[in-house]
């Protein structure tokens, strides 16, 4: 489920004094009305400022929370990359485990015959059940973000790559073969590379998943920092500028990973050598 | 180990019937899970692993046959947070389709609604529904509320965003055809929209619900006072109680599976498996 | 430079033979496709395979390649059996198969790679048949921005720079229009000559046989056997408008056709 059709909507034609100032009001013009209506609706008393505190209030928060007079100082950012590193952790690993398996069960029958079952009762598990399980095993923090990230985002990897192998020409194979190639030159020259728009997908979806699972995870294992933490503790004090602010910077990172990052890579890649993945 | 073309095993001698070659078919599919089973149930009764953290296939059954039957006057303890966690995630599911599903027909066919409103469904989309728990607790503490909230937001977007594609994925010239039929609004809806924009708004039902479900295991970890699954399964935590917490995951694997290919799957093959010779929506996570 | 080749190399190059196939079948599951084929291929021999659809010879060729096995009877290369896809037969596919991945220059010289030669070296030795395909220039563009055509040569390009000793074409032409193909072998004869090498080809396309192999094999339908064995005797360059090729071309399509015919009448008999 991609979001990038929605993003690349055609900017309406209004008259703005630079192509640029246009097109940024166009993107984003219904979001900065509500914006200043919700401002205007807190300034003049007509909503509930505890629990719609104003945009410029959240502003301010995360701006203070940033910076050295944050509690505790530099919070903003410390809880941002402390959940950015564990999903990047997760990701990683998934995506190397994830591969590997994936490749197992797409080229050979014993992998698949083995995997593809345990894997079909495993997926259907909503990845959060295991948190409670992974906290006796591998106490909070950490180490069971982490592992909750990886499993969000293996099983996707393990899907989309196994569906890039069934689609891929077998004749490209071939042509290694023929040419000599032993087995782990196979891997790395010709199924690394054909899978790639397939992997690009897999982690494409694995992330949305795996940043929803590490949120949540967050809240439920998390001690010291982290956006979930962040947000589950500042509703413990009814901090509600706080929970605000960390809702705001889940929801640009979370567009930002799955669309930017991830339109990057596929601009410098796949786009580039002219080939396309079924969605 | 890389696929070569080998040459196709002759059929079989005495012409295997279609019953029997399912039976296989099942048999293979369940020797690597009853191996991992019998493994498992090993690891645990020869001590290798520890029964308090890792309890053995045997102890989950039993477990589960404990919750499900009713103690003393009341009833069945595993049915209640089944059903609570299922009338939950049900709720929050049926609110958001009641929501979600005109306003997409409507941001599908204005243009100009869908461009204005576009960026921010991009951004709310990524956005995970459980951050909106915390908020959710300040201003209606644990309960209900905060879980049925939280998983309408969860399936509300989901939805929302499958019926516009769906919608404007059925082309402006089926609708000309109609209308130039001497259509109205009504039969519109009923002869266009509503059967071209049915493949993708199936799938994005199968996809909300999923998300309801997931999003309520850790909504009710978080939020809930008695009953439901996640609470199960968390609550058994403080107890180190391994053997519940399980047979809370087993469960809602099972009703996590059943809803997606019960359900949904009933409902695909009465009407776009019929329709399009390839049939495929796309499973839901 | 053809001409002077043609002299020193006569076409009938030293009766050494390089390829043996001895009584081939091939069955996928309950279909017999190949029922008896037995040819041998000579050292440096251009050998055109042609035969009505469906009859298998894209399939003897992968026999060749290593990439699938025999059903029955023996196929040697070089007194050896073949039992598997190797550097010695370098394969060129219909739909050219170029990795996307990789410019020109590095699906050219993607053999040298795979054995470890360094890149100066390999870049050096594919320098001279990208020069033979009407390359130059084009080193380092990506697959997906050339032409049929263009993809061809790569393909072309790469079976040959790792220098295996034999060369498979499968209907190498058949993936491009008639203008393309057309000065495709007009523009490459003289690359099969400086190849010198043992040339497989299969094709549906009498013409194309005629004029650029030494000789046409012609298969039955299926499940094929080898029903024709025609030696071309003209020199290269050949010209089209030679009577000779033309009462080539006429003699292996009268027994092409008859074929045709006979399987066509077949499928209707079954219908």
């Amino acid at each position: 489920m991609s979001t990038t059709d929605l993003a690349s909507a055609k900017p309406l034609s209004v008259a703005g004094a630079t192509p640029l100032l246009r097109n940024i009001f166009a993107r984003f013009g219904v979001i900065v009305v509500l914006l200043a209506l919700w401002e205007l609706a807190a300034r003049l008393g007509w909503i509930n400022t505890f629990l719609f505190p104003a945009p410029s209030n959240i502003a301010a928060t995360i701006w203070t929370q940033s910076g050295p007079d944050g509690n505790p100082p530099y919070a903003m950012p410390m809880h941002v990359l402390r959940s950015m590193i564990r999903l990047l952790a997760g990701i990683a690993l998934a995506l190397i485990i994830g591969t590997v398996l994936g490749v197992l069960i797409g080229m050979t029958r014993w992998a698949r015959m083995l995997f593809q079952p345990l894997i079909s009762i495993f997926m259907p598990v909503p990845t959060l059940a295991w948190t409670p399980v992974l906290l006796l095993l591998t106490g909070i923090d950490d180490r069971t973000t982490i592992i909750v990230v990886f499993i969000a985002a293996v099983f996707e990897v393990i899907y989309t790559i196994v569906a890039g192998i069934e689609m891929m020409n077998v004749k490209l194979f071939w042509v290694a073969r023929s040419m000599g190639a032993s087995r782990l030159q196979i891997f790395f020259r010709v199924i690394i590379p054909a899978i790639f728009p397939y992997l690009i997908t897999g982690l494409r979806l694995g992330t949305g998943y795996a940043w929803r699972a590490l949120i949540a995870a967050e809240m439920l294992a998390a001690s010291s920092f982290g956006l979930g933490f962040m947000i589950y503790d500042a509703s413990e004090y009814m901090s509600t500028n706080v929970i605000y602010a960390g809702i705001v910077l889940i929801a640009v990172l979370g567009y930002l990973l799955e669309n930017v990052l991830i339109g990057r890579l596929e601009a410098a890649t796949t786009e580039k050598w002219g080939v396309q993945s079924e969605r | 180990m890389i696929a070569t073309r080998t040459p196709d095993v002759p059929p079989q001698a005495g012409g295997a019937s279609a019953s029997a070659s399912r039976l296989v078919a099942f048999a293979t599919f369940m020797l690597p899970i009853g191996a991992l089973l019998l493994l498992w149930e090993g690891t645990v009764r020869l001590g290798l692993a520890d029964a308090t953290i890792l309890p053995a296939p045997s102890m989950i059954v039993a477990r589960a046959w404990e919750l499900l039957n009713p103690v003393g006057s009341q009833h069945s303890l595993l049915l209640m947070h089944i059903g609570v966690s299922l009338w939950r995630a049900l709720a929050a599911f049926v609110l958001a389709c009641l929501v979600a599903i005109p306003l997409g027909f409507a941001l599908g066919l204005s243009k100009g609604a869908y461009r204005a409103l576009s960026p921010l469904l991009s951004l709310l989309l990524p956005l995970p529904a459980v951050a909106w728990t915390p908020i959710f607790l300040v201003a209606f503490g644990q309960g209900d509320i905060t879980i049925i909230g939280v998983c309408f937001l969860g399936a509300f977007f989901p939805v929302l965003y499958s019926t516009i594609q769906g919608v404007r994925g059925i082309g402006v010239h089926a609708i000309w055809v109609v209308r130039s039929m001497g259509a109205g609004p009504m039969d519109l809806f009923r002869r266009v929209l509503l059967p071209g924009a049915l493949p993708a708004l199936i799938s994005g039902l199968k996809l909300g619900m999923a998300h309801s479900w997931r999003t309520l295991v850790a909504a009710e970890m978080l939020a809930a006072l008695s009953y439901g699954l996640g609470y199960m399964i968390f609550a058994a935590r403080s107890y180190m109680d391994v053997s519940t917490m399980f047979v809370g995951i087993v469960c809602l694997a099972v009703i996590g599976l059943l809803i997606e290919h019960a359900i949904f799957g009933t409902l695909e093959r009465m009407t776009v498996a019929r329709w399009h010779s390839s049939g495929k929506v796309r499973g839901a996570r | 430079m053809s001409a002077d080749l043609a002299k020193v190399l006569p076409m009938n190059a030293r009766a050494k033979p390089k390829i043996i196939a001895k009584g081939i079948q091939k069955s996928f599951g309950s279909v017999l496709a190949m029922e008896d084929v037995t040819l041998s291929i000579q050292e440096r021999e251009f050998v055109a395979i042609i035969g009505p659809s469906g009859c298998g010879k894209s399939t003897f060729l992968y026999l060749i390649a290593g990439f699938e096995k025999p059903s029955g009877g023996e196929l040697t290369l070089n007194g050896k059996a073949i039992t598997g896809p190797g550097p010695d037969r370098g394969v060129v596919f219909q739909e050219f198969v170029l990795f996307p991945w990789l410019t020109v220059l590095r699906n050219i010289t993607l053999g040298l790679d795979i054995q470890g030669v360094k890149r100066e070296e390999a870049e050096a030795r594919a320098l001279k048949w990208i020069r033979l395909t009407g390359l130059s220039g084009f080193e380092n563009a990506y697959p997906s921005t050339l032409s049929g055509g263009m993809k061809q040569r790569v393909a072309i390009a790469r079976a040959l720079t790792y220098d295996p000793e034999v060369l498979l074409l499968d209907e190498p032409f058949g993936a491009l229009d008639v203008q393309t193909k057309n000065y495709m072998i007009k523009d490459l004869q003289n690359l099969w000559q400086e190849a010198n090498r043992t040339i497989v080809m299969i094709t549906h396309s009498v013409s194309e046989a005629v004029h650029m192999a030494d000789r046409v094999v012609v298969l039955s339908s299926r499940p094929s056997r080898v029903i024709a064995d025609v030696r071309i005797d003209v020199p290269h360059p050949r010209d089209r408008r030679n009577p000779a090729m033309h009462r080539y071309e006429d003699e292996i399509t009268a027994i092409l056709s008859a074929e045709v015919d006979k399987a066509m009448s077949l499928e209707r008999q079954i219908k």
